[in-house]
Formats: structure tokens, sequence, C-alpha cells
């Protein structure tokens, strides 16, 4: 990009809308634990276009909205399910990217889960959702799209 | 799916996706002479290729050494743009120039850096390289391997049935190349 000036190697160059994300499935709890990192840019460019907010995310001005408006977005965005709750957790806000953490309690004896990943869809046409399921056995991994935005997942519990 | 299946499917779409067309470009600029009775050259060079950018892509992903993205980002179309220039010459004209493996190999590197830039944007800190960087490179290899394989027929379909000589589809080519890459070089001014 034009005038843009390199600092660092650990700049991202953002010509893709992808996003990839870690679910953990706690078979003594039932708990969905999930990481989710998202370009921080893209983020704030949501919350502007669905909420009308300047977020200023991570930074001293940041809008007190923020986290429960994207608890909001991604608990309509995010779905598993048989889910019987959506946990905020938190988030960590880079320069690049924002990592956005959350649970999701389904019932203990789940062994495959239908998630639906529609996140940033409503921003981008190409947008691509990464999302790595991790249990006991191992792990499963799918991929969202706009044609596919959903997926089943089976749990390994042993 | 799992991990390793994703990441072939990644590393092939990265490649073979017309969206991102600078490295199809340059794969048409390195191989537009060639038909496939060139095969043996063709593999020199297809080798030189991958070596070099799998030595960057695995050094940048395993965060050994990283230039910044958009010095990257420029560079690649400027291996199209001196691919394309060469091309003029008597050597770039040749379907078994040594010079033009050497540049498959040189500019190989440059993006095998680019590879990794998204490679970075899908992978986890957790990720490991069997399971994720292994297979997103063999992605990329077969990804790659095609649309050689689709510039040769489009370049036989040509030359047989429209009797365009392998020479004119290479300045042709060189044309368009160096005119789509210059406009993405000046679009990425680091």
């Amino acid at each position: 990009m034009v005038g843009n000036l390199p600092l660092s190697g650990d700049e991202i160059r953002h010509d893709y809308f992808v996003s990839v994300a870690e679910a953990e499935f706690d078979p003594s709890t039932g708990r969905v634990k999930v990481a989710m990192k998202l370009f921080t840019d893209d983020l704030e460019a949501m919350l502007k276009k669905n909420f009308d907010v300047a977020p200023y995310l991570g930074g001293p001005n940041e809008d007190g909205r923020v986290d429960s408006l994207l608890t909001n977005y991604l608990s309509t965005r995010f779905r598993i399910k048989g889910e019987t709750e959506f946990q905020w957790v938190g988030k960590e806000v880079n320069p690049d990217a924002t990592w956005l953490y959350f649970t999701i309690q389904m019932d203990r004896n789940t062994t495959e889960i239908t998630i639906t990943h529609s996140v940033f869809f409503d921003m981008f046409e190409d947008q691509v959702n990464i999302l790595h399921l991790r249990g006991v056995g191992g792990t499963s991994s799918a991929y969202f799209n706009k044609e596919k935005p959903q997926q089943i997942l089976t749990i390994r519990h042993e | 799916m799992n991990e390793f299946t994703l990441y072939l499917r990644l590393g092939f779409e990265h490649i073979a996706d017309i969206r991102a067309f600078d490295h199809i470009l340059f794969l048409l600029t390195l191989t537009a002479i060639a038909r496939f009775k060139h095969w043996k050259w063709l593999i020199w060079m297809v080798t030189a290729f991958t070596l070099c950018h799998t030595l960057t892509l695995i050094m940048a992903g395993l965060n050994i050494y990283r230039p910044p993205a958009s010095w990257i980002e420029f560079l690649i179309p400027v291996t199209i743009l001196v691919t394309a220039l060469f091309n003029l010459t008597k050597a770039g004209m040749d379907p078994g120039s040594r010079a033009k493996v050497f540049m498959a190999g040189v500019f190989g590197l440059v993006h095998g850096f680019g590879f990794s830039n998204y490679y970075r944007m899908i992978v986890l800190d957790s990720s490991d390289i069997w399971t994720s960087l292994l297979p997103f490179t063999v992605g990329i290899e077969l990804g790659q391997l095609l649309i050689v394989l689709i510039i040769l027929l489009i370049g036989a379909l040509l030359e047989f049935v429209f009797k365009v000589k392998p020479r004119d589809w290479n300045l042709f080519t060189s044309g368009v190349a160096f005119g789509l890459a210059l406009y993405l070089a000046m679009n990425n001014w680091p």
C-alpha cells in the first residue's frame, strides 16, 4: 500500500479475509472454550457498521460497550446446536490481530457438534473461517465460507 | 476433516486461487515458452522454484527469519516484471535456458516469503509443522503442478489448433504479465 512504512517483519499483510479459531471441549464440564483470532481492523469495521460505534479497540478510549457488542455479535454468528449458555471471557487486542475468548455450554455427553460459524460473512464476500476442535482423542478441523457456514464436527472422548 | 487435509487444501487453493494471480503470473512468464517436449527443462525449473520457496516458507513459518511483508508484496510483482523483460532476450525465448532455471530459484525465495505471510494468518501459535506447515507446502506444490500443466495445455492448444508460435505466445503473455505486474508493484510500493 502506498505510504505504508514497513517497520518490522511482524506486520501482517491483509489481502485475504480469513480467521482461525481453536475450540476445546471439556468432557467433565461440557464446556467448549473458544479462542478466535480476527484481524483487528476487520473487527473495528464490523463494530462501526453494525453498531455505529467508534470502538478504538485496545486503546485508552475504547468504547465501553465493545465487550457486550462483541458478545452480541458472536453469540449470533458462532452457534453450536444445543448450546445452553454463551459466556464472554475476554479479548486481547494487538495491532494486527485480536483474540476473542468465550465459552459455550453444552451437554457433557456431546459426541457431535453442529457449528455455524458465520463471523464476518456479513462483512466480506470472501471471508473464510477455520476452526480446530481439540478433544482428548485428537483434533478435527473445519473450513467455513459463505456457501457452507455450517459444519458437523466429531468430539473424540478418548 | 483432519488438520492435515485442511492445510493441504488451503495450500492448494492459495496458489491456484485466480484472485491471487501473482504466483500464477510468475509461473506463466517462466513457462509460456515451453511445450510438453521440454519436460526435462520444466522439471529443473519447477524443482528450483519449489526448493527455494519451500526454504523461505519454512524459514518464515518457523520464525527463523521474516522480512517485512510489505517488501515481499512489492518484490513479488518485481520478479514477474524482470522475468517478463527477460523473455524479450534470446535466452528468454530459449526453452532450455539455464538462466531461467536460476531465476526460478532466486525469485522462488521471494514467493516463499509471500506464501508464509498467508500461512501466518491461518495458523495458531499451537499449530505444529507436521500437521500444518508440511501439508500447506505440499498443497502449494500440487497447485503449482496443476498450473504448469494448464499452461502447457493452453500452449499446445494454441500451437496445434490455432498455429500460434510458442515465441509469439511467450511475447504476448510477457506483455500482459508486465502490465499487470507493473500495476501490482505500483500498488504495493513499500
